[in-house]
């Protein structure tokens, strides 16, 4: 109860801050040079007092509700989830006088009020249960806005429509990329644990091995993998027509699979160690050759483990798959070292939004699997422990 | 559960295979160039042309940095790029021995094209007349406070101890052709503090830096097409020694898909021509500053030069 006051507090603080003290976004009569700061007193736009009066009314609303939450709270909560467009809606149609500039190259960048402000909110909606509704509110009035061009200026949305021929393609191969290095790292990872469990003498080899790849720099490795890679494919030709080349995918490919490794071989260790020594024996007991203990035994018993070393995995390798647009692999690494050469962030931000969302995707769904994994287990060891 | 042990096996086995397998195209022009706007633009416009002359191509524009491109060309992996006179010097170090003739456009042009096309069978065609060589520019404020017209002028700036910092790609700082050539001619030194070092050659965020005075940046690499210098309050300071190389940007393609394609040559040859300098600066200013879209800017470019109808 008391960390959740401090929390309401802490929200509180920050959404104050961000009224009062920090820039809510910045207009920019072009893409590189400095802009206007725009501060919400700055905006004298109806549409953002109101949203700005009715929040906080809302808010409080809704924070006397807390003890027993109702449809009407859910109502609110949606509403509240409106805030954050109806400022980017705002902000976007905000008018600079006294400076000229060209309406198609000014935008308008999101400031750290803006963030700040969120962050804030949700720190506070965060404490009720009516939270996700919110959050609910948030995503399909952020969706309708774009959907309707309702924020025609935002500098986000100007970078889209410069890449929006190319941007699904992007996600297309980023997803692809980090899907396929991930998966072709489970079965050598769940292999390289499972020796290193049962052969202890080679273990620290195994984890010496992957620990060498997590520790390299990824720039650097992707540097090593090209050249052999190169002359490969300069000496066999036949390598080169399957795609297998110095650059591009192939190179992105190996140093993400390299690096998938550790968290699998190390998870999957931890899995086969903290099996029962018993069951194993009674295993043997029974007859079953090694083949059979592991895919009848050990591994069942450790998969949830497994699982989890695979989540790892995959949610960081969504991550380093940026660094593929470093060398001709493509994905939303090209669009993010696009806006970084340009000195544009709006450019950055629109690539890493989706790599964020990806990311939070993967951890959720393997978050379920994971649940749904445990749960099956638990129900086969009732049944063996009944019958 | 052996079943299941071989079904997955199987599945995996053909989903690599499917993965790795030869697929048949029709010989697409694989078209790529470098992550900034010229490359943008210049890449764009390749492909609209050919595209408009019936040749297939596959785009791969922002494909990477300057060397990866290359080493990509080399290796067969791409096809047509945009790259610069100047670069000669990198690719054939060994035979690069005069320094002179990289301050002469056509010298260097010809000294780049025979040995690419003698070594690596790959192709210069013609070039744009524009040097988009490397220069240091100061802010407006900054070159009239201290009277700086010349390299010359910041010469004399410097060697009075007068507080200085630039930013620059590292290519360059470590270059004889280029901050170390500037050095030894004008006669300056700069120390270690007084430089900022990127690792790429992006000139947008320097300019960007320099002109919001980031870090006490009162000066940066620049180079010839970069655009909107006006905008940023910037100006460049002239160099009457010609201390760094010509670089003229050009479409460099290997002689086997030429070969194919032998009217790529006479395609794109009008509009290499009509891109001078001027023209360059203004294009690569819509992209990199007012961040409108490379294909449209390039688009528009060439119908209003009647290259490309509606």
């Amino acid at each position: 109860m008391k960390s959740s006051r401090l929390k309401i507090n802490l929200g509180y603080g920050l959404i104050g801050l961000a009224s009062f003290a920090l820039p809510l976004g910045e207009f920019k009569p072009n893409r590189v040079v400095k802009g206007i700061l725009l501060y919400p007193t700055d905006l004298f736009s109806p549409y953002l007092i109101m949203a700005f009066f009715i929040g906080i009314l809302m808010l409080y609303i809704v924070q006397m509700r807390k003890k027993n939450p109702g449809v009407l709270t859910q109502w609110l909560m949606i509403s509240l989830g409106l805030l954050p467009s109806l400022i980017l809606i705002a902000l976007s149609a905000v008018k600079i006088s006294g400076i000229e500039f060209n309406p198609s190259a000014a935008r308008v960048s999101l400031g750290s009020g803006y963030y700040v402000l969120l962050l804030g909110i949700l720190i506070i909606l965060s404490q009720f249960k009516s939270f996700k509704w919110f959050l609910l509110g948030m995503v399909f009035s952020v969706v309708i806005s774009v959907t309707l061009n309702l924020v025609p200026n935002l500098g986000l949305i100007k970078e889209f429509n410069n890449v929006k021929n190319s941007f699904i393609k992007a996600i297309g191969t980023h997803l692809t990329l980090a899907l396929s290095s991930a998966l072709s790292a489970i079965i050598p990872g769940i292999l390289l644990g499972y020796i290193s469990y049962t052969h202890s003498r080679w273990r620290e080899w195994v984890m010496g091995f992957v620990n060498l790849f997590q520790v390299a720099p990824t720039l650097s490795l992707l540097g090593l993998v090209m050249i052999p890679l190169s002359l490969l494919s300069k000496a066999y030709p036949i390598l080169s027509q399957w795609g297998i080349k110095g650059i591009g995918f192939a190179p992105a490919f190996i140093v993400l699979t390299l690096y998938c490794l550790l968290p699998i071989v190390a998870n999957a260790y931890a899995g086969f160690q903290q099996v029962d020594k018993a069951i194993l024996s009674s295993a043997q007991g029974m007859g079953l050759t090694p083949f059979q203990i592991f895919y009848k035994v050990s591994f069942p018993l450790a998969a949830p483990i497994i699982l989890s070393g695979i989540r790892t995995a995959l949610t960081q390798n969504i991550g380093n798959t940026i660094l593929a647009g470093l060398v001709g692999g493509g994905g939303l690494g090209a669009l993010i070292f696009l806006g970084l050469s340009q000195a544009a962030p709006d450019l950055v931000l629109l690539g890493t939004i989706p790599v964020v969302i990806m990311a939070l995707m993967s951890d959720q769904i393997f978050e379920f699997c994971e649940y749904k994994l445990n749960h099956m287990m638990g129900v086969v060891h009732d049944t063996t422990q009944t019958s | 559960m052996n079943k299941y042990f071989k079904m997955i096996a199987v599945v995996l086995s053909i989903s690599v295979l499917t993965a790795c397998a030869p697929t048949v195209k029709e010989e697409p022009v694989i078209v790529a160039t470098m992550l900034d706007s010229e490359g943008g633009i210049l890449g764009n416009m390749i492909i609209l042309m050919l595209e408009a002359e019936g040749i297939k191509t596959e785009n791969k524009l922002y494909f990477g940095t300057p060397d990866i491109l290359r080493a990509a060309l080399e290796n067969d992996e791409v096809d047509l790029v945009v790259d610069y006179t100047g670069s000669g010097q990198y690719y054939h170090p060994e035979d690069a021995t005069d320094p002179s003739i990289w301050n002469d456009p056509e010298d260097g042009y010809a000294f780049t094209e025979k040995l690419d096309r003698e070594k690596n069978d790959l192709l210069w065609l013609t070039p744009a007349p524009a040097n988009n060589t490397e220069m240091i520019a100061v802010t407006r404020e900054f070159a009239s406070a201290n009277a700086l017209v010349t390299m010359a002028d910041l010469a004399a700036y410097i060697n009075a101890d007068n507080p200085f910092k630039l930013i620059a790609s590292a290519a360059f700082i470590e270059n004889t052709m280029g901050l170390l050539g500037y050095e030894e001619a004008y006669g300056f030194k700069l120390t270690n503090d007084q430089i900022i070092s990127l690792s790429s050659g992006n000139t947008a965020e320097m300019l960007q830096a320099l002109s919001l005075g980031t870090n006490g940046i009162n000066a940066s690499l620049v180079y010839g097409t970069d655009g909107a210098l006006d905008q940023l309050n910037l100006v460049v300071l002239e160099d009457p020694k010609q201390i760094p190389p010509v670089y003229l940007p050009a479409p460099v393609i290997r002689k086997a898909v030429l070969d194919m394609y032998p009217e790529i040559r006479d395609i794109l040859k009008p509009v290499f021509e009509s891109l001078d300098l001027e023209t360059l600066q203004t294009l690569n200013a819509k992209v990199a500053y007012e961040g409108l879209d490379a294909l449209d800017v390039a688009k528009a470019y060439l119908i209003e030069k009647k290259f490309l109808k509606q």
